[in-house]
């Protein structure tokens, strides 16, 4: 963007010119070292050379950090400058030194237009009370920018030597002149009142008031005068907020929202209860803003009472006062047929704390309409109360489908685990279908949550390191693989584990893993740790579950069976093993499915079995597929994993399985899974899994690697026609 | 510089009283409106809205976002566009082309100072979206003017210029939203209502999306040659910013032009005054800003007084789309960004998250700024908010620019024994302009 012609570019005379270059070009790196280095006479010698005015500009900005009163002598002429002066009172509002308060004062006596204005800005800036003669004698000058200048200047130095000459001008000065002079006086009185000289304020804001001002201007003095009185400013507020005038009426409204107290309350009350519903509810809108309780009631009473658009509104009223005592008349509205204000009502409700609020939902859990008693309990579970357990434990059992799910969902999330038995109950009394799914989610949700973290039988499935996830990254899943190996289970993301794969970037460590058949995805920052490790269901879940398996009635009993399944484990295996014999066929298959879905490689034998000797050819296909699942997700050593693909190759007959099967083999690095891969490169069905299986073995395999592998390669790069699948064993065959 | 220094040195206990409980006022404002406070329904806005009812709006600085800003105020029935004032004629036509064809009249007055726009008495409000370079002296000139100000953000240059902007509203006792329009999105709403109300445990930690974190400095481009000032009025367009000659380039980049000005600025401030200001909003720290800031492995960590950290970082965000925040208390967190997508570490905590509104429009925010005009309550956005998060955002660039950590204390205003910080706070205004 920003360009230096390269006649500049030469006359840099020294390296400060280079860094000077590069910040004018916009080019300063976020983290390079502070400017710390600059050294002001470096700086001073730039402005008093004849380097060109671009650098004298920027080496201003410089003197504005790193200068003091010695560069005030370089900096002063150039207030004449009308290239350099708006720099140069850069450095000289910034620099604390008197002496750049003497020079603004000089040049103040010499200047005019515009550049005289500028400095008797940076003077106004630097509230130099030394200087209020000089700006004083600026009020009268022909050039009216220039007194309006001096006016605004005085205002802010504020000292009563330099508000003194404003307030006659309000009424002498030329109508060019007055709005700055009212800016001054108000900014004298804003001090005053700052600094609790309240009497001496309200005289500046009244001789505002009373002048031929604007009426912005006049609003202003109106708010600081009320602000003075202090108490006794509240008849002037309450005068403003009769007022027809918008602007007199908004100015109180402003107004009364910096006045704490029950006397601002009573006079927005006051004003309220004669006015006009559109006053009305800027008038409930200030007490509420306020945080007044006197808003309540009428917020109340205009929920309640008032037209539909009056109700939303004071609804989002008594959304900011948050005060509980609304929860009643919530509870109320979120019962009426106006769906935009039931909606509302609960919103709010949702929102508000304490106890009465969680009285007011019990109430309402007592309701004659199943939606409300729904709402209600759909309110506790998101508002978590635990308290109230106990109460959608007997509401889970009422009549009402709509209420017994709401009520068992809503206990899913708030049980523990000490509270499984009641929900174990429900799930085996269960009165529908629903209520039986709601239960078996809710008996799941309650235990996995109450799962703790366990550790062994630790698969890596894939580890990354770098600026993920778009930038550079290596793959350090070997690197990971021997750490875990060496026993260690938590790996610090860093270089000194990873090197670095990706300079100067703040890098990531994302680890894919598997704890006892459960997959994990963890991801850490550089200089965080990633601890692998895997939630168990508790023991007791387990042996609860399996306490009401036997005396639970069949769709209740196929639920616990499936409950079984999701939580893994070896007793729960054994009660899955003996049901799959069970005399009912459904429990027969509930047990066998939840075998074929089973999360770990503790069913692999009933699987191999199962998929030789299922009862229907539908149950052998799909114990076959979770036989192959199984097969590569264990921790076992590579040749026991060839052995049992090689098994469940016997096994499989269909082109589906057989792709299932090709895509497990192409994670297993051995030599020998080729040869069961190889025969299927020449199948048309099966020859683009296949190629894409031996190049996954091959890229498992350290290089220097066996020929057959460098065969195998060269044959799928000669069937695939799956481009991607090319590229990637001709690279390996490089 | 002195300036603030001063103005601290002299609050008192009443005058700190007062502020508190203005603060109060003010944020009861800007942190429980969700949604609109007062329905514009009930303010007249639905359906034929008479002239009397209407807001009168002028634009200031036009370009291609305040352009999408304007059909947001445009498409609301209680607003009438009188006015266009930009430095460019080209701009200042083709708006005028449209809220013409809009109220099919020739209506729409053009303005190349924005001193006459203001001036015009039966004018309400102001959207200013000229370049970050002007934002603050519009801002304050309108309201001393008496209008009410949609301002693009970022706001304000300096910490300074943070300080007197939140300063003119409150003495003027005129409306300011910030056009930070995430404040007015549910998922971002949303996710701060999860921090605010204890849904997430105690807060410990606040990520901001900063886009970008190097500093920049603004600086002086070679002379081309220059227009005529009713074709590109260059005068006009330095505004506050120290002269330089005119620039092709520097004209066209309006936005990046002295954005963030002084010697910092750039890409905190960019999208830093959007997710820092929601990090804000989430740890209730709407009248305050954090106490030390440090740089730390290219991120920029903060610390607040209550002890939330604040961290500003350009990686390790999820695929929430731009301006991602996530908020992290002590049993739970939640993230979103633009695309309106949520995650939490308990989905259940997003149960009643509301609709998904995706592409982060502003007309929600536009809608909260005109209730506001009409009920004179606050905006989700206002002064006093957006004054903290700048000044959040001007403390982290000072921070960076200087590399090294840096303590800065809110009530005085200013950085803690620490001159080199003091000087970055404030900068002289180009002649003859003041604030």
């Amino acid at each position: 963007m920003m360009t230096f012609s390269t006649p500049i570019i030469r006359r840099f005379t020294f390296p400060l010119a280079a860094m000077l270059l590069a910040m004018a070009l916009g080019l300063r790196p976020a983290h390079c070292v502070a400017a710390a280095a600059y050294k002001q006479a470096d700086l001073i010698a730039v402005l008093q050379s004849d380097s060109p005015p671009s650098e004298k500009a920027i080496t201003c900005k410089r003197l504005a950090i790193y200068g003091d009163g010695k560069a005030v002598p370089a900096l002063a002429p150039l207030l004449a400058d009308i290239q350099l002066a708006s720099w140069a009172r850069i450095a000289l509002e910034a620099i604390p030194d008197p002496a750049a308060d003497a020079a603004l004062r000089e040049a103040a006596g010499k200047l005019k237009g515009r550049l005289l204005i500028g400095t008797i800005n940076s003077i106004g800036v630097r509230r130099d009370e030394k200087a209020i003669p000089v700006l004083a004698g600026k009020l009268a000058d022909a050039d009216a920018d220039v007194a309006s200048a001096a006016a605004v200047a005085l205002g802010h130095i504020g000292s009563d030597a330099a508000v003194k000459p404003l307030p006659p001008l309000l009424t002498k000065a030329p109508a060019k002149v007055r709005p700055a002079v009212a800016e001054g006086c108000i900014l004298a009185a804003e001090k005053r009142l700052s600094e609790k000289n309240f009497s001496e304020a309200l005289v500046l804001y009244n001789a505002v008031r009373s002048a031929k001002v604007s009426k912005q201007k006049s609003l202003e003095a109106i708010r600081g005068a009320i602000l003075a009185m202090q108490s006794e400013g509240i008849p002037l507020l309450a005068e403003q907020l009769k007022s027809k005038d918008k602007d007199i009426f908004s100015i109180g409204l402003r107004t009364a929202r910096e006045i704490p107290g029950p006397a601002t309350a009573k006079a927005l009350l006051a004003e309220l209860k004669q006015s006009d519903p559109q006053r009305q509810a800027k008038l409930l809108l200030a007490l509420a803003e306020r945080g007044d309780p006197e808003a309540l009631p009428v917020a109340i009473q205009m929920a309640e009472e008032g037209e539909q658009k009056a109700r939303l509104m004071a609804v989002n009223i008594l959304r900011k006062l948050g005060n509980p005592a609304a929860a009643g008349t919530l509870m109320k509205l979120m019962t009426k047929d106006d769906a935009e204000l039931a909606l509302a009502a609960k919103r709010v409700l949702m929102r508000l704390p304490g106890k009465e609020i969680d009285s007011a939902i019990a109430v309402m859990l007592k309701d004659q309409k199943p939606e409300a008693r729904s709402q209600a309990i759909n309110m506790i579970m998101q508002r978590k109360t635990a308290g109230m357990v106990p109460t959608l434990i007997k509401v889970a059992q009422t009549d009402s489908e709509q209420v017994r799910v709401a009520a068992i969902k809503a206990l899913g999330k708030l049980c523990g685990v000490d509270q499984l038995q009641a929900l174990l109950g429900l799930l085996a009394k269960g009165k529908s279908a629903d209520d039986i799914q709601a239960a078996e989610r809710a008996v799941t949700s309650v235990c996995m949550r109450s799962a703790k973290i366990a550790t062994g039988n630790v698969v890596i499935l894939k580890a990354m390191y770098g600026d993920l996830p778009k930038g550079k990254k290596a793959d350090v899943t070997r690197k990971v693989l021997k750490m875990v190996g060496d026993g260690k289970l938590e790996i610090e993301a860093s270089n000194n584990n990873f090197g670095d794969p990706a300079p100067s970037t703040f890098k990531s460590l994302q680890i894919d893993y598997k704890v006892a058949g459960r997959v994990d995805s963890k991801t850490a920052k550089e200089g965080e740790t990633i601890t692998i490790a895997a939630r168990a269901v508790d023991p007791a879940c387990t042996e609860a579950v399996l306490a009401a398996l036997p005396g639970a009635p069949l769709e209740p009993k196929k639920a616990l069976l499936r409950i079984l399944r999701a939580f893994g484990g070896q007793s729960a295996l054994k009660a899955i093993r003996i049901a799959s014999t069970d005399a009912n066929s459904e429990i027969r298959e509930s047990a066998l499915r939840a075998l074929f879905e089973w999360p770990s490689a503790d069913a692999l034998p009933d699987l191999a079995k199962l998929a030789r000797n299922a009862p229907s050819e539908t149950f052998k296909i799909l114990a076959l597929r979770g036989y192959i699942r199984l097969i590569q997700e264990q921790d076992a050593p590579v040749g026991k994993k060839v052995t049992a693909l090689k098994d469940a190759s016997s096994l499989a007959k269909r082109t589906e399985e057989k792709k299932i099967l090709l895509a497990a083999l192409g994670t297993v690095p051995a030599v020998e899974a080729l040869t069961l891969v190889m025969p299927h490169l020449e199948n048309p069905a099966l020859k683009e899994e296949a190629a894409a299986a031996v190049v996954g073995i091959a890229e498992k395999i350290r290089a220097p690697r066996p020929p057959a592998v460098t065969e195998a390669l060269g044959a799928a790069a000669k069937a695939t026609r799956n481009q991607q699948t090319a590229k990637r064993a001709k690279a390996l065959l490089k | 510089m002195d300036q603030i220094r001063k103005s601290n040195s002299r609050k008192t206990a009443t005058e700190l009283s007062r502020r508190k409980f203005l603060t109060k006022a003010t944020k009861a404002g800007a942190l429980l409106a969700f949604p609109t406070i007062i329905p514009a329904s009930a303010l007249g806005k639905n359906g034929s809205v008479p002239p009397s009812e209407r807001i009168v709006l002028g634009g200031i600085g036009i370009g291609n976002r305040g352009s999408y800003v304007l059909g947001c105020f445009l498409a609301e029935e209680d607003v009438q566009f009188v006015a266009i004032c930009d430095v460019k004629a080209v701009r200042r036509k083709s708006i005028k082309a449209r809220a013409d064809s809009k109220y099919g009249n020739k209506d729409c007055s053009m303005y190349r100072d924005f001193r006459d726009l203001l001036a015009r008495e039966d004018i309400d409000a102001v959207l200013c979206a000229t370049g970050p370079n002007s934002h603050t002296l519009v801002s304050i000139t309108a309201a001393k003017a008496g209008k009410d100000v949609y301002c693009e953000k970022p706001c304000t240059k300096n910490i300074s210029q943070s300080l007197i902007l939140a300063d003119v509203f409150r003495r003027t006792g005129r409306v300011f939203q910030c056009g930070t329009q995430r404040r007015s999105l549910p998922n971002f709403g949303y996710a701060v209502d999860l921090a605010r109300l204890g849904r997430l445990g105690k807060l410990q930690t606040v990520y901001a999306h900063p886009g970008g974190l190097g500093t920049k400095m603004s600086g002086w481009a070679k002379a081309d040659p220059e227009p005529d000032k009713e074709v590109a009025d260059w005068d006009m367009y330095l505004g506050t910013a120290a002269w330089r000659p005119f620039n092709n380039g520097l004209l066209r980049n309006g936005f990046g032009f002295e954005k963030g000005g002084g010697l910092t600025g750039g890409g905190c401030l960019e999208w830093g005054s959007h997710c820092v200001d929601l990090c804000q909003w989430a740890n209730d720290a709407d009248d305050t800003s954090p106490i030390e800031y440090e740089p730390v492995n290219g991120e920029l960590h903060a610390r607040y007084a209550n002890g939330v950290k604040l961290v500003m970082r350009n990686k390790g965000w999820m695929a929430m789309g731009s301006c991602p925040v996530r908020f992290e208390g002590e049993t739970d967190w939640v993230e979103t960004g633009d695309n309106a997508n949520m995650a939490s570490s308990s989905p259940e905590l997003l149960l009643d998250r509301g609709a998904k509104i995706g592409g982060y429009p502003a007309n929600f925010h536009v809608r909260d700024f005109l209730d506001a005009v009409k009920s004179r309550g606050q905006t989700r956005a206002n002064a006093d908010a957006a004054c903290h998060a700048h000044i959040t955002c001007h403390a982290a660039n000072i921070a960076l620019y200087l590399n090294r950590k840096v303590h800065y204390d809110p009530a005085k205003r200013e950085f803690i024994n620490d001159d080199e910080a003091n000087r970055f706070r404030s900068e002289a205004l180009r002649e003859p302009w003041r604030i």
